[in-house]
C-alpha cells in the first residue's frame, strides 16, 4: 500500500522526539544531530527501529536541520543518503507488523526570511528543494515538515516539496501558547494556506504538551478538509539540576490524545521528551478505535500571514489601491512612490475593510515587479488579506508566488486562454479566483447567458481539481445609465448563481453609476440590492460612508450582528455624509489666520489639521505660495527647535508627518494641472546586509519636507543597486545607512564604487556606529549626526550645483 | 550534562522614564502620552522568550573555557574571573515589536517612540530574567557581557547561537551577525556561589565607551 492510501484509511501512528533521545545518548549542545547519521549510525538505527517496534507507521528521517545552509552539497547528500538508509535498514530490523513508511524530515532553516530577517523567499524554496530532491532520489515514502513557526518559511518549504517532487506532504507547525505561530498566523489561517497548496496532512507539534496543543487540534479539525496531525512534545519543559525534563507520562500523554483521535484527529506522534514508550502506549490506547472519516468542509477563504477571512458575512475589498482614474495613484507608480501605496493600504485596513485589492497595472511600468513589489511591502505594513488585481499571467504567478498566505485572484473570465492560463496558477499556489461572467463573445446580455457561463467555468475548473468553494464569481455590474436593465441581469444573475450553483459572488459596485450625479447614493442602494440577491463580497470604496452604512445596516437587519453591536459601535462613523475631506466648521476665517493656523497645525504635528487647512487655502492661494510662505517656515522653526535642543525627535517627526500630509495635498491638486516638483534627487539606501532603517526613514521624511526628490532604496540594498540607481536618477546626492559594524564594509564598498562610477555623486552617511572619523576613513564626503544635518548638507550641495 | 532550556517570559510594566531616556525626551505631556500609547501596542505584539543553558566555566589568563569551547578575550576573563560556572543566555521580544516598527516605517514619530520603549522593555526582560533565576537557585549572577563589549568579537554570536539553537523561541542570525526580531540580547553572566543581595549598581559602571545613553 502506497502511503497517501494508508494515510486516507487509518489512524497513523508517527515516531516521537529524537533530539532530546540524542542528548540523552550524549549529543552535545552545538553539535549537528544529522551528523550522527554518519558517526554514530547504530544510535540513530536504533532509536528509529525502538519506534517501528512501538507501532510507528511513519518514522521521520534524521535530518531535521539537514540543509545547505548548514552542510555543503556533498555533505548533504552523504547525510541524506546515510539517514534515509538507517531508517530503511530500522524497518527491515523491526518486528512490528504494521504498515511501516519512512519520511523525509524537513525543519526550518533557522533564518528568519525578508523582510524581517535576510533570507530571500526564493532562496528558503531553493534550500529546501536540495533536500527535498536528495531525500526522493533515496527513496523515502513522504515529506514531513515540521515545527514550522513561520507562516512564509512553511509555505517556502510546500512550495519545495511539491515542485521536486511528488510524494505526499504532511506539515505541522509550532504554536504558541497563544494559538498563534511566532510570526502571528492563527490555525485557520495556516490551513487555508497549507490546504491551498495541496498539503496531505496539516496539524501541530512541538512547543506544547498535549493538553495545551487540543484547541489548536480542535480548532483544525472545524476546518481543515484533510486529515490533522498532531505531535505534541511530553509536556512543557521544565529545567530540573540543569537539565531540560518533561512531565507527561506515557500513559497520560496515550489518554489525553485518545480524546482528539475521538473527535477525529488522524495522524498522530510525539515531539520533545516523548519516546517508544509514549508512542506504545498511545497505539495501545488508540488501536481499537476506527479512524474518523474526513469530512470537507464547504467553507470559502482567504488568508493573511496572520489571520483568515471566511466568506460567512459579506465581504468587503477595498478598491483604491488602482490607479484607474486617479492621477495621484498614477504619479505615484511612475515616482515608484511605494510610500503612497502603503499609506492607502493603511488608510483603508483603518476603514475596516477585509481584504485590500492591489491593482498597479499601468502602461510604460513592469507589472510583475511593481505589483510583487507592492504585494510584499504591504505585507510588511499591513496584516489584511490581499486580492491580486491583473490581467497578466506573468505578474499574477509573480505575485501569487510570494505572497504570504492564501489570496483572493481578480481574474478569471470564461475566455479558453483565461482559464488555460489562470486555473494552473490558482491550483498550484492556492487562492480563491474572481470569475468574471463573460467570455469570446463578450458579456451576454441575460442571466441565462451569465450563469451558464458559470457553469462552463466551474466544470473546467474541476478538470484542475480547484473546488468550486475556491471560486467566486462576479457577474459584471454594468453602467445603468447607459442602459436602463443593466442593474437588474447582474443582481438577476448573481442570485441565480447563489441558489443553483451555490456558489459564492462578487462586485465592483462603482461601475454602476457611471456617468450619473450623486454616485454613492446610487453605489449604495445597488449595493443594498445586490446584497439582498446573495452577494458575498464587494470591491467598494471605503471612505464612501454610503456604502459602510449599507454595509452595517445590512448585517444589523439580517441577522449577522447580534445585538447589533457591530451597527451601534461605528455609528458615530456614520452619522455624516462622506466627503473626501470634511469641512471646517469656520468657514468665514481669512485666508491670514488660515495660514497661521496651519504653521500651528505643523508645529504642533496634527495631521488631520495641517492636511485640512491646505486644501481650503488651495482654493485661493497658489500652491507655490503655501510651501514656501506657510510650510517651509513652520518647519524651520521646528527644525531650529530641535538643533537647539528644545523640540524633541519625535517631536521634530510629528511637525515632518504633519507637513507631508500638507505637502499631499499640495501634490494631489498639482498632478491634477499636470504640474510636478522638481527638487533635487536624493537616493537613500540602508546598505548590504543591514536591515535596520528606522533612521533611513527619518532623514527620507525630512528630505522630502524639504522639496528633495528621494529615490528610497529600502534596506540590505546590494552596492550595484545604490550605483545603478544614483546613475539612472543622475542623483548629485546619496545618504547611506549602516547600524552596525559589520555592515560599515558594506557601506565603504558602495562608497568606493559611487566614486568609480559616479564620480559626481556626494556621499552622506549616517548611523549609530559611524563617527566623523569612521565616515573619513571610509572615504564618505560627509557624515551626518542626525536628519536635520543631512538636510542640511543637501541644501548646501544643491545650492552649489545651482551657482555652478 | 547541560541542556538548553527555553520558555516564555512576562511582559514587564513600563518603564517611562527609561523609555524617554532611550528616546532623548524629557518628561512632557505630549511625550508622555505618546511612550504610553505605544507602551499599549507593544503590549499587544510582543511575546518574550528565553533560551538558555548554564555550564562549568574555566578562566586561564584571558581564555574562558566552557562547554568544549574557548573564547579569547581579557574583559571576558575578568568579567568571569571569579565564576565557576557561566549562565549563556539569549533573550527576545519576538517578532511583534519588528512587525510594529515596520507598521509605523510611515510615520517615524511613532516608531522612534516604540522603539525606544522596546528597547526600556528588553532590558527589564533580561533583568527580571536574571533576577528570577538568582532567586530561583540561591546564586548571584554577574552582569551580562554580550559580544561585541570591550574585545569580545562580535561574531561570538555564531558560537552563541550554535550552543543555543535559538531558532526554537524564534531568534535567528543574519550574515551580517545581526540578530532577528531586532529586540533581542545574547549574553554571558558568570554564576557565583550564594545568596543573591540586590543592590542597586549604574548598568554603565562596566563600560569605558562615552555614549549619548551614558548613566
Amino acid at each position: 500500500m502506497d502511503f497517501k492510501t494508508f494515510l486516507n484509511q487509518s489512524i497513523v501512528y508517527l515516531d516521537g522526539g529524537m533530539g532530546t533521545l540524542l542528548q540523552a545518548r550524549g549529543l552535545k549542545p552545538g553539535e549537528h544531530p544529522e551528523e550522527w547519521n554518519l558517526s554514530r549510525p547504530e544510535v540513530i538505527c536504533d532509536i528509529h527501529k525502538q519506534y517501528f517496534d512501538a507501532g510507528s507507521n511513519l518514522v521521520c528521517t534524521n535530518t531535521f536541520g539537514a540543509n545547505t545552509l548548514k552542510f555543503t552539497h556533498e555533505r548533504l547528500e552523504c547525510i541524506i543518503r546515510a539517514a534515509v538508509e538507517n531508517a530503511k535498514n530500522a524497518r527491515a530490523a523491526s518486528r512490528g507488523e504494521q504498515e511501516k513508511f519512512i519520511a523525509l524530515d524537513l525543519g526550518p532553516t533557522g533564518k528568519l526570511l525578508k523582510p524581517l530577517g535576510d533570507l530571500d523567499f526564493e532562496d528558503a524554496v531553493s534550500i529546501f528543494a536540495a533536500t527535498v530532491r536528495l531525500g526522493t532520489k533515496y527513496g523515502v515514502d513522504a515529506i514531513v515538515i515540521e515545527t514550522m513557526n513561520d507562516s512564509y518559511e512553511t509555505k517556502a518549504a510546500l512550495l519545495a516539496a511539491k515542485e521536486n517532487s511528488t510524494l505526499p506532504v504532511l506539515v505541522t507547525n509550532a504554536y504558541d501558547a497563544d494559538q498563534k505561530l511566532m510570526t502571528g498566523a492563527t490555525p485557520e489561517a495556516m490551513a487555508a494556506l497549507l490546504e491551498a497548496m495541496g498539503a496531505d496532512a496539516i496539524g501541530a507539534n512541538c512547543s506544547l504538551g498535549p493538553k495545551q496543543l487540543a484547541p489548536i487540534a480542535r480548532r483544525l479539525l472545524k476546518c481543515a478538509s484533510v486529515p490533522v496531525i498532531l505531535k505534541p512534545n511530553s509536556g512543557l519543559p521544565r529545567e530540573q539540576d540543569g537539565t531540560t525534563v518533561f512531565d507527561v507520562s506515557p500513559d497520560r500523554f496515550a489518554s489525553e490524545l485518545k480524546e482528539l483521535v475521538m473527535e477525529g484527529l488522524r495522524v498522530v506522534g510525539g515531539c520533545c521528551g516523548t519516546t517508544p514508550e509514549h508512542i506504545r502506549a498511545l497505539n495501545m490506547a488508540t488501536k481499537a478505535l476506527s479512524p474518523l472519516p474526513i469530512t470537507k468542509k464547504d467553507i470559502t477563504v482567504v488568508s493573511s500571514y496572520s489571520h483568515a477571512v471566511t466568506f460567512s458575512s459579506p465581504v468587503l475589498i477595498g478598491e483604491r489601491i488602482n490607479p484607474t482614474g486617479k492621477k495621484r495613484f498614477k504619479q505615484a507608480l511612475l515616482d515608484n512612490d511605494m510610500d503612497y501605496i502603503l499609506s492607502q493600504a493603511l488608510e483603508q485596513q483603518d476603514k475596516r475593510v477585509h481584504i485590500l485589492d492591489v491593482n498597479v497595472g499601468l502602461p510604460g511600468i513592469n507589472e510583475a515587479d511593481m505589483l510583487t513589489r507592492s504585494v510584499c511591502q504591504i505585507q510588511a505594513v499591513c496584516d489584511l488579506p490581499l486580492q491580486i488585481d491583473t490581467s497578466d499571467p506573468t505578474a499574477m504567478e509573480s505575485a501569487l508566488r510570494r505572497y504570504n498566505g492564501k489570496c483572493m485572484i481578480n481574474s478569471v473570465n470564461g475566455k479558453r486562454e483565461s482559464m488555460d492560463a489562470v486555473f494552473p496558477l490558482v491550483k498550484k499556489y492556492g487562492g480563491v479566483v474572481v470569475a468574471l461572467t463573460l467570455d469570446e463573445h463578450g458579456i451576454p446580455d441575460t442571466a441565462e447567458g451569465r450563469v451558464n457561463i458559470a457553469r462552463r467555468i466551474l466544470a473546467e475548473a474541476e478538470k484542475y481539481g480547484i473546488d468550486k468553494r475556491d471560486i467566486v464569481f462576479d457577474t459584471l455590474a454594468m453602467t445603468v445609465s447607459a442602459d436602463a436593465n443593466a442593474a437588474l441581469v447582474t443582481l438577476e444573475a448573481l442570485r441565480r448563481i447563489r441558489c443553483e450553483l451555490n456558489c459564492h459572488t462578487s462586485l465592483g459596485i462603482s461601475n454602476v453609476s457611471f456617468g450619473l450625479p450623486c454616485r454613492d447614493a446610487v453605489n449604495s442602494t445597488f449595493f443594498a440590492l445586490a446584497l439582498a440577491n446573495g452577494l458575498s463580497s464587494a470591491i467598494m470604496n471605503p471612505f464612501s460612508t454610503e456604502m459602510m452604512r449599507t454595509y452595517y445596516c445590512f448585517n444589523a437587519l439580517s441577522g449577522l450582528d447580534a445585538n447589533c453591536e457591530q451597527y451601534i459601535s461605528v455609528s458615530g462613523e456614520l452619522g455624516t455624509v462622506s466627503q473626501a475631506v470634511p469641512p471646517l466648521n469656520n468657514t468665514n476665517i481669512n485666508n491670514e489666520s488660515i495660514s497661521d493656523d496651519l504653521q500651528n497645525a505643523i508645529i504642533k504635528g496634527l495631521k488631520d489639521k495641517a492636511s485640512r487647512h491646505t486644501l481650503m487655502m488651495l482654493e485661493h492661494t497658489p500652491a507655490l505660495d503655501i510651501v514656501n510662505n506657510h510650510i517651509i517656515p513652520a518647519l524651520n522653526t521646528v527644525g531650529k527647535g530641535f538643533e537647539e535642543r528644545t523640540v524633541y525627535l519625535p517631536q521634530l517627526l510629528m511637525s515632518a508627518e504633519a507637513a507631508k500630509h500638507a505637502f499631499e495635498q499640495i501634490k494631489g491638486h498639482l498632478s491634477k494641472s499636470g504640474v510636478s516638483s522638481d527638487g533635487a534627487t536624493v537616493v537613500l539606501a540602508t546598505v548590504y546586509g543591514d536591515i535596520h532603517d528606522i533612521g533611513k526613514n527619518i532623514v527620507k521624511l525630512l528630505l522630502e519636507n524639504y522639496g528633495f526628490k528621494v529615490v528610497d532604496l529600502g534596506k540590505n540594498v546590494p552596492c550595484d543597486d545604490i550605483v545603478d540607481a544614483v546613475i539612472a536618477h543622475n542623483a548629485p546626492i546619496v545618504g547611506l545607512s549602516a547600524l552596525m559594524t559589520t555592515t560599515v564594509p558594506a557601506m565603504e564598498q558602495a562608497i568606493r564604487l559611487l566614486k568609480e562610477k559616479a564620480p559626481w555623486c556626494r556621499t552622506v552617511v549616517g548611523g549609530a556606529v559611524l563617527t566623523e572619523d569612521y565616515a573619513q576613513k571610509i572615504g564618505a564626503d560627509k557624515y551626518a549626526r542626525d536628519a536635520m544635518e543631512t538636510v542640511r548638507y543637501a541644501q548646501k550641495i544643491t545650492e552649489k550645483i545651482k551657482n555652478g | 550534562m547541560s541542556t538548553v532550556i527555553f520558555h516564555a517570559l512576562p511582559i514587564p510594566e513600563l518603564d517611562v522614564s527609561e523609555a524617554l531616556r532611550y528616546a532623548g525626551c524629557k518628561e512632557d505631556g505630549q511625550m508622555l502620552a505618546l511612550a504610553h500609547s505605544c507602551y499599549d501596542m507593544l503590549k499587544k505584539s510582543v511575546a518574550p522568550k528565553v533560551s538558555y543553558l548554564t555550564s562549568p566555566l574555566l578562566v586561564k589568563g584571558c581564555t574562558c573555557s566552557f562547554l568544549d569551547q574557548s573564547l579569547q578575550s581579557h574583559r571576558l576573563a575578568e568579567h568571569l574571573g571569579k565564576s565557576k560556572s557561566i549562565l549563556l543566555m539569549a533573550l527576545t521580544l519576538g517578532i511583534g515589536a519588528d512587525r510594529l516598527l515596520a507598521r509605523f516605517s510611515v510615520e517615524p514619530s511613532r516608531a522612534v517612540m516604540l522603539q525606544a520603549v522596546a528597547t526600556a522593555m528588553l532590558e527589564q526582560v533580561c533583568d527580571s530574567f536574571m533576577e528570577q533565576y538568582q532567586a530561583q537557585h540561591g546564586v548571584t549572577l554577574t552582569s551580562r557581557f554580550s559580544p561585541g563589549y570591550g574585545d569580545l568579537p562580535i561574531d561570538t554570536q555564531t558560537l552563541i547561537f550554535k550552543l543555543l539553537d535559538p531558532k526554537r523561541i524564534g531568534l535567528c542570525l543574519t550574515d551580517s551577525l545581526i540578530m532577528t526580531p531586532s529586540k533581542s540580547v545574547t549574553a554571558f553572566a558568570g554564576i557565583n556561589q550564594g545568596e543573591h543581595t540586590p543592590h542597586c549598581t549604574n548598568k554603565c559602571d562596566g563600560c569605558t565607551l562615552s555614549c549619548q545613553f551614558r548613566r
